[in-house]
């Protein structure tokens, strides 16, 4: 006879203010099968617990309801809960009376009437649980950390510098990434190379480090564990064995291309590193662009190659790696402020974004740390900022606000002060986000040191006048228009998502949201994980960040996958799928369906009628296997189950209803 | 005005009745009243307007010049970042006015929008000579823009004869479904 106990939780008033506790415990006392039912005001606190072990050994029950919150929440509690008085943990169900009841409704006698079926159903399920049990698989001892900006940097240095081997996938020839090409940072006005660049070079030179630059990620299977990560080297052109980085090839090259670095301002050689500071600082050549390979003349590079480290014929490579655990560092893109017809819609040379910006005050930028306006390179008397270009704007799909413009505007300004001291400053802003250690007081000192004029208002249009560019906006504060004739105009570019980052995240098997970057697994609690176990984030591919929470967020991912690799061997899922080969009729539907690839095929033999007769059945990898249930949904004969989810589970629910 | 629906009704609910906006999306940006070509002459600047809104003060929005001055040219809906249509927001205002039954705080341009609107009643079309005769006599200023007018006519710009459309009661069936009653 199958005993079950049924525990009704109050949570405080989250589900007691709109059911009634005591008419669900009546109600499931009232079901043959429940042993035992009881409410609490917490059944998660150990009060709560102690309740559910005593009433498990005094009323003999073999298996457990919980009538609470959802089971992503406290499921693993109880498990644990029941487990110590010797019940397999998979003898339990929760019934979900608080997110999918309480919180939802408000008229008490409907959603008390929900609760009841929704506690039948429970039991209904229970009944058909079977115990489950986990086995074990060896975890392999290496990350995989995909892209090298400071998030990247700061995660590969963290893991590497616990002891376990780290392979730093970056795209470019360096890495980096946006940090490097930043001039100084708020609200210290560090400089950004001399903070960024000593990094960098422990990335390159450490011995647990290996760094795949020029690299792209291809494809990931597995789980945590036992990831599969599938890399393409694109073919750099240049033996890095052989390279001394001395730098005559990109000297001598003829062949001039913007550079992705200096934001569309300055130009690089075909072959080349991304700065001076690169990190491996040996070249690559920009098959695109070079002129050897678009039509087979030049050479120059080679020819003056004194180490003969030049190779045309290299060719892209596939390298497989087996990783434990993978940190999501993919980074940002800037809005592309030639949406805003308004501003010209990138027809106005000196409308310039932010990042351009840096690099016009970049002592190692195209003027050398000069401001000076692209179109006539005249040093500006007047600039004016424009924040929110691409954030808090719901008419161009960017409601969030990108948290780094304002901060970064106040600092541009300060330094507009250093470069081009005579230079007046406007800012226009809607709202000035300051919440950070020393952010208000940074803010505070780009008005009364720097002198900059902040309006409230946003600008609706820019036009060009002769060689100044006209502004209109309202200053808000006193209720007039205002007409502002300036030189340069500098647009606070937001943070948007990687181009691609959707079809990246899909390859992942990651989750993201409607503005293409990565989901926590939860907002508050697990705020680096992915949903996918073994697979962290750091940085702004998850959301806007500035470089101290980019920072912490990697050093937090870093020690995520310290604790996975500080086991040898970690638990597999108990609620996997299982066949019954009795009835399987080797269809392989199973397998086409199978996201994980956990399908194969076996053989079975059986003796009929004096013959040998073979039968192809499926088989399922349970270390693979991630419980999804795909294959006994595609099963035509039911021959498929998933422990925890049974057919037998299911229509004994669908009957309770 | 009356001031019962004032007492029970919150104004940026009734504003939403008629067009649809909700005005609480706005944050005050001041871009629309900055590309807006009439603003000179408003009273409240657009943004200005939509925090009376915000406000509930109905007597200041029912009394404001700004819905009357407005060109209706969309700069406003088209900037907006909060994608809210100002524009609608003006004609809703000006609706809600002649609801209540309150003072019209700019007769003249109310005086225009009737004419042409009964011109288009009666005719399916408009024509510019009798829209412009039959508003001044409605108290449009008498005389004050004959020169102008005659100038226009000597450079083709206004036609003696007037066209007609929508014939078999199109006309009567759209007017009766517009109605100017509320969605």
């Amino acid at each position: 006879m199958k005993r079950v106990g049924v525990f009704v939780c109050h949570c405080g008033s989250n589900i007691a203010g709109t059911v009634d506790c005591a008419a669900v415990v009546a109600a499931a006392r009232r079901i043959p099968a429940v042993a035992y039912a009881e409410d609490n005001k917490y059944t998660c606190s150990e009060v709560g617990q102690e309740q559910i072990r005593k009433a498990v050994q005094t009323h003999n029950l073999d298996r457990v309801v919980v009538a609470a919150c959802s089971p992503r929440m406290h499921e693993a509690t109880f498990r644990k809960t029941i487990a110590s008085v010797g019940l397999n943990p998979y003898m339990l169900e929760i019934a979900n009376l608080r997110e999918q009841c309480s919180w939802v409704h408000s008229d008490r006698q409907a959603a008390t009437a929900k609760a009841i079926d929704l506690v039948r159903l429970a039991v209904a399920k229970v009944l058909y649980n079977k115990p489950l049990f986990t086995s074990t698989l060896p975890v392999k001892k290496r990350a995989v950390v995909i892209g090298g900006g400071i998030a990247g940097i700061q995660a590969a240095l963290d893991i590497a510098e616990a002891g376990h081997p780290v392979t730093l996938i970056e795209r470019s020839q360096s890495i980096g990434g946006r940090m490097a090409q930043l001039d100084k940072t708020f609200p210290t006005l560090d400089c950004s190379s001399c903070i960024l660049m000593p990094r960098m070079v422990d990335v390159g030179a450490h011995p647990m480090i290996d760094l795949m630059t020029y690299s792209e990620v291809e494809e990931v299977d597995g789980f945590i564990g036992n990831f599969r990560v599938k890399v393409r080297q694109r073919a750099k052109s240049v033996d890095h064995s052989k390279c001394t980085g001395c730098g005559e090839c990109t000297e001598k090259c003829p062949t001039q291309v913007p550079a992705e670095f200096e934001a569309g301002l300055g130009e690089r050689k075909a072959i080349y590193t991304d700065f001076p500071q690169a990190v491996p600082n040996k070249p690559v050549i920009d098959r695109d662009h070079c002129r050897y390979f678009l039509d087979g003349k030049c050479g120059i590079c080679r020819k003056v190659c004194q180490a003969d480290a030049i190779d045309y014929t290299q060719t892209d490579r596939q390298v497989e790696i087996e990783a434990g655990a993978i940190v999501v560092a993919t980074g940002f893109d800037l809005f592309d402020p030639a949406k805003y017809g308004e501003y010209g819609g990138g027809r106005y040379p000196d409308v310039i974004t932010g990042l351009q910006f840096e690099r016009l005050i970049s002592a190692s930028g195209p003027t050398n740390g000069e401001i000076r306006r692209p179109s006539d390179g005249r040093v500006p008397e007047t600039i004016a900022f424009i924040k929110c270009v691409g954030s808090r704007d719901e008419a161009h799909g960017v409601p969030y606000c990108s948290r780094v413009c304002c901060m970064y505007t106040a600092k541009q300004a300060m330094l507009v002060k250093e470069h081009a001291k005579d230079s007046k400053v406007y800012i226009f802003y809607i709202d000035v986000r300051a919440a950070g250690k020393g952010y208000e007081e940074f803010y505070q000192r780009a008005q009364t040191d720097a002198g900059a004029t902040y309006v409230r208002g946003r600008v609706a249009k820019i036009f060009p006048r002769g060689e100044k560019l006209v502004l209109w906006a309202e200053d808000t504060l006193i209720g007039k228009q205002l007409e502002l004739e300036v030189d340069l105009v500098v647009l606070a570019t937001g943070i948007v998502a990687r181009e691609g980052a959707v079809e990246f995240a899909q390859k992942m098997g990651i989750s993201y949201d409607g503005h293409r970057f990565y989901s926590e697994a939860h907002p508050k609690l697990r705020p680096v994980d992915t949903n996918v176990d073994g697979i962290f984030l750091a940085g702004a591919c998850q959301g806007p960040k500035d470089i101290p929470d980019t920072v912490a967020q990697a050093s937090a991912a870093a020690v995520k996958v310290c604790s996975i690799f500080s086991k040898e061997e970690l638990e597999t899922n108990a609620m996997v799928a299982t066949v019954d080969e009795n009835i399987c009729a080797g269809c392989f539907h199973c397998r086409a369906v199978c996201p994980s690839g956990a399908i194969d095929s076996k053989i079975l033999h059986a003796w009929v009628a004096g013959q040998d007769v073979t039968r192809r059945v499926a088989t399922v990898n349970s270390g693979v296997c991630q419980g999804c249930g795909s294959c006994a949904a595609a099963c035509p004969s039911g021959a498929m189950n998933v422990g925890g989810f049974s057919n037998e589970q299911i229509l004994g629910e669908v009957e309770a209803l | 005005m009356s001031a019962v629906k004032q007492e029970q009704k919150c104004l940026a609910h009734a504003i939403q009745e008629y067009c649809g906006c909700n005005v609480f999306v706005c944050y005050q940006c001041g871009r629309c009243s900055a590309g807006c070509p009439v603003a000179f002459a408003f009273d409240w600047q657009p943004r200005q307007l939509i925090r009376l809104i915000q406000l509930d003060r109905w007597a200041d929005v029912l009394a404001a010049h700004t819905p009357w001055l407005c060109a209706s040219c969309l700069t406003c809906a088209a900037r907006c970042p909060q994608g809210l249509d100002v524009a609608k927001v003006m004609d809703a205002i000006r609706m809600l006015v002649r609801q209540e039954g309150c003072p019209i705080p700019e007769p003249v341009v109310e005086a225009f929008h009737t004419t042409f609107l009964d011109m288009i009643r009666q005719r399916g079309r408009q024509h510019e000579l009798s829209l412009m005769a039959r508003f001044k006599l409605r108290g449009g200023g008498l005389g004050k823009d004959v020169p102008l007018g005659v100038r226009m006519l000597g450079k083709g710009k206004l036609r003696l004869s007037g066209q007609r459309a929508g014939q078999g009661g199109v006309l009567a069936r759209i007017f009766a479904q517009a109605g100017g009653k509320p969605k």
